[in-house]
């Protein structure tokens, strides 16, 4: 079964998309795609840095439907598999001691935000060296 | 006011009045399950065709509509996209469109962008890509209601100012805002000011732009709604997701009979007795023979069918447009993937139940080459509705009406499905042969947007039944009327001693009794035969063929067409035809189809063969079973 915890296929990113559990949410990282695939899914709204929440799926567990910023997806096993993401609701000690501005974001939400400026923070946590200078 | 005029009015040439037609042309475009379409609708209404570019098959509407001073504009429906990097046939053709590379249709003059205003920081990307072609742009935030009724808030002034081009707040379900969008129609649109947009390449840095600029315009998205993840719950539970999805499929055809048919029925007695009307008003002789014999009995039995397909098409409207389809396509995905193709190709699928042709044309949604050509190789196997006469008519000349399952099934229903599923199956068996085979693939990438679930609108659904009406009509009144007519010549020649020879000694009868040995095999004879070759031009036309023969044969004249093929016909024979009209590729329209979108002969003439082949040894062996 694609939906599952130890990691089997060895293309699997560690923490990736499809080990997120049905209404469990993180945070979008890098993904490891081919450049015009991660493109699709920018596109389609899938953008690193903002909050994704594992929905429903089809029969099996694949494909499964992610909300992300608005929108739903319906994604693959072997895509979201290479989609890397800092899961929320989470331990702060199970989170990595390496700070980056990702975790950051993610610690930020596990503090207890308004949902509906979730995505945006994670966003502009990303972006902020650009916002500063835009608003300088 | 919601619509901010830009001071920059600089060089850019509004090319008003001086193209050879004179009128203004306006380009709609937007991504997919923006309201696009509803919005086009809303604005045209009635006064749409629909077109084909050259060179390509993508479909586009043009509607005409007259603005506050009086001028005709014309708005073209462009295909929706979400990006403007040309990956599909749809986003190159809209690219094209508003580059103006596209032959025999001149560049806008402004484009109307419509995006959803309940998801604007996804679709403020695509608005950076389009007003950074510099066409004087209307940006149309539609979903207004929903965006107020779920909490949503933005400042349409602020947005523009820091987009540089206007902005309106509009709802194409209600209405709201079309007096803005109007006044922008009417209006010298001005280029919009070249803005410091964000690298509109990179699609990360884009949105992030896109997140400063919703917040600078005070943009607060509307939460999910609630149902929208409740019906997800249901419609994609474990259980009841796949439950539901079968319920669906199985009501959709039961639907077509428990309606449809005494719809159909009704509409049947009308033709008859406007026929007997109007053979009253002929003189007797070859004319009325002609139109009554001929020409009305032929194309009166396809147009019988006219109801059953509109409901049908109805009905498969309703499903696209709740948004339902698109978890039916995340239900049916493992299936698919069995066979070696994805949930994307569950869509074209199900719309072939209604007609190969514009299934074909869905397939464009399919980026994978070799998944779209095997999409297109098995969708003709898909019953659709011009098999449906055939289907219903030999089932109700030949199935006794006996009740399986109360009655809600029956024996009759039984066929039809058995039919419906001989398709569906030798459709997997084909694409399972040709995805290991020619069209083999690495896994193709499966992403899909879900929209949110929607009322239906009436427009859209009405709009949608119209076009399917005009075309089928199209059809009765040209390739149907002119085999009826060819056939009824042919039936009513040679002229003996100037009446028309019985019906043994006709033209038609010589060419049946030509091709009759190759079908004799199948428990055919020389009428059947005839049928078969006319349903070349269209499936159901074997009908009117039918028809035809049978009324001009004095044996028949006074039978109604069932009991005429009763008369005629073994049922062994019967579902030998019914499985041979299962399988077989009976369909110019279609051929063209697959021949424009795979742009060679090579597809539709293998398609031609298999299928062909297929039927022809599958009636075969049903006939010499059915016999024993």
């Amino acid at each position: 079964m694609v939906f599952n915890f130890t990691r089997k296929s060895p293309s699997s990113l560690p923490g990736s998309l499809s080990e997120l559990e049905q209404g469990g949410s993180g945070i979008v990282g890098e993904f490891d795609l081919p450049e015009q695939v991660a493109e699709q899914l920018m596109n389609l709204g899938l953008v690193p840095g903002l909050k994704v929440t594992a929905a429903q799926s089809g029969p099996g567990g694949d494909p499964r439907v992610y909300r992300v910023d608005g929108t739903e997806i319906a994604l693959r096993g072997d895509l979201s598999r290479r989609i890397k993401v800092v899961p929320l609701g989470l331990d702060e000690s199970s989170l990595s001691t390496k700070s980056t501005t990702l975790e950051e974001a993610a610690r930020q939400d596990h503090a207890g935000q308004p949902v509906a400026s979730e995505a945006l923070r994670g966003h502009a946590a990303v972006s902020a060296p650009n916002a500063v200078e835009g608003e300088a | 006011m919601s619509i901010t005029s830009v001071s920059s009015c600089h060089s850019g040439p509004t090319q008003t009045l001086d193209q050879a037609s004179g009128i203004r042309t306006v380009a709609v475009v937007g991504p997919p399950n923006s309201g696009k379409t509803t919005l086009f609708n809303r604005l045209t209404g009635l006064r749409q065709k629909v077109g084909n570019f050259p060179g390509v098959t993508v479909e586009h509407h043009t509607g005409m509509l007259r603005d506050q001073s009086g001028n005709d504009v014309a708005l073209v429906d462009l295909p929706g996209v979400y990006s403007l990097t040309p990956k599909s046939e749809d986003e190159k053709v809209t690219i094209d469109v508003l580059n103006g590379d596209m032959a025999g249709m001149p560049r806008p003059d402004s484009v109307v962008l419509v995006v959803d205003s309940t998801n604007l920081n996804r679709h403020l990307v695509l608005t950076a890509r389009v007003i950074a072609l510099g066409l004087p742009t209307l940006v149309v935030l539609n979903m207004a209601d929903e965006l107020r009724k779920q909490g949503g808030h933005v400042d349409v002034l602020a947005l523009a100012q820091q987009l540089g081009t206007p902005v309106a707040l509009a709802s194409a379900a209600t209405g709201e805002g079309m007096g803005a969008i109007t006044r922008f129609l009417s209006a010298e649109a001005a280029t919009p000011s070249p803005l410091d947009l964000p690298v509109v390449q990179d699609t990360r840095q884009c949105r992030e732009w896109a997140v400063r600029v919703g917040l600078n315009a005070g943009y607060r998205r509307p939460a999910t709604p609630l149902w929208t993840k409740r019906l997800d719950a249901v419609f994609l539970h474990r259980i009841w997701g796949p439950a539901i999805f079968a319920v669906v499929v199985v009501a959709v055809f039961q639907a077509i009979f428990l309606i449809g048919q005494p719809l159909s029925n009704l509409f049947q007695s009308l033709l008859d007795i406007t026929g007997t009307h109007l053979g009253a008003l002929l003189p007797n002789g070859w004319l009325e023979s002609l139109v009554i014999n001929g020409m009305w009995k032929g194309v009166g039995s396809v147009l019988v069918f006219l109801p059953q397909i509109l409901l049908l098409f109805l009905v498969l409207g309703v499903l696209e447009d709740s948004g339902y389809l698109a978890r039916a396509a995340v239900i049916a995905d493992r299936t698919m993937a069995s066979v070696g193709l994805n949930g994307k190709c569950f869509i074209p699928l199900l719309s072939a139940y209604g007609c190969a042709v514009p299934a074909i044309m869905a397939t464009r949604t399919i980026e994978n080459r070799r998944d779209r050509i095997a999409t297109i190789m098995i969708a003709p196997f898909m019953t659709c509705s011009a098999r449906l006469p055939v289907y219903t008519m030999l089932i109700a000349a030949f199935i006794p009406d006996r009740k399986l399952l109360g009655v809600f099934f029956g024996a009759r229903a039984a066929m039809m499905l058995t039919l419906y599923a001989l398709g569906f199956l030798m459709a997997v068996i084909t694409a399972r042969v040709l995805k290991s085979s020619i069209l083999k693939t690495k896994d193709a990438p499966f992403m899909m947007e879900m929209p949110p679930y929607r009322w239906p609108t009436m427009t859209s659904l009405a709009l949608r039944l119209v076009d399917r009406c005009k075309a089928f009509l199209v059809r009765a009144g040209t390739v149907i009327l002119a085999v009826s007519i060819v056939l009824w010549a042919l039936t009513n020649f040679p002229i003996h001693h100037g009446q028309p020879p019985a019906i043994q000694d006709s033209l038609v009868a010589k060419a049946g009794h030509l091709i009759e040995p190759a079908i004799r095999p199948l428990g055919f004879d020389w009428k059947v035969g005839v049928g078969l070759v006319s349903s070349m031009a269209a499936r159901e036309v074997i009908i009117a063929t039918l028809g035809t023969l049978h009324g001009v044969d004095p044996e028949s004249q006074a039978m109604d067409l069932q009991q005429a093929l009763r008369h005629e016909m073994t049922p062994a024979a019967a579902v030998a035809l019914l499985v041979f009209f299962a399988f077989a590729m009976q369909c110019m329209s279609t051929m063209a189809v697959v021949r424009r979108e795979t742009n060679s002969w090579k597809w539709p003439a293998l398609q031609f063969a298999w299928m062909t082949g297929l039927a022809y040894v599958s009636a075969f062996v049903v006939y010499h079973v059915l016999r024993i």
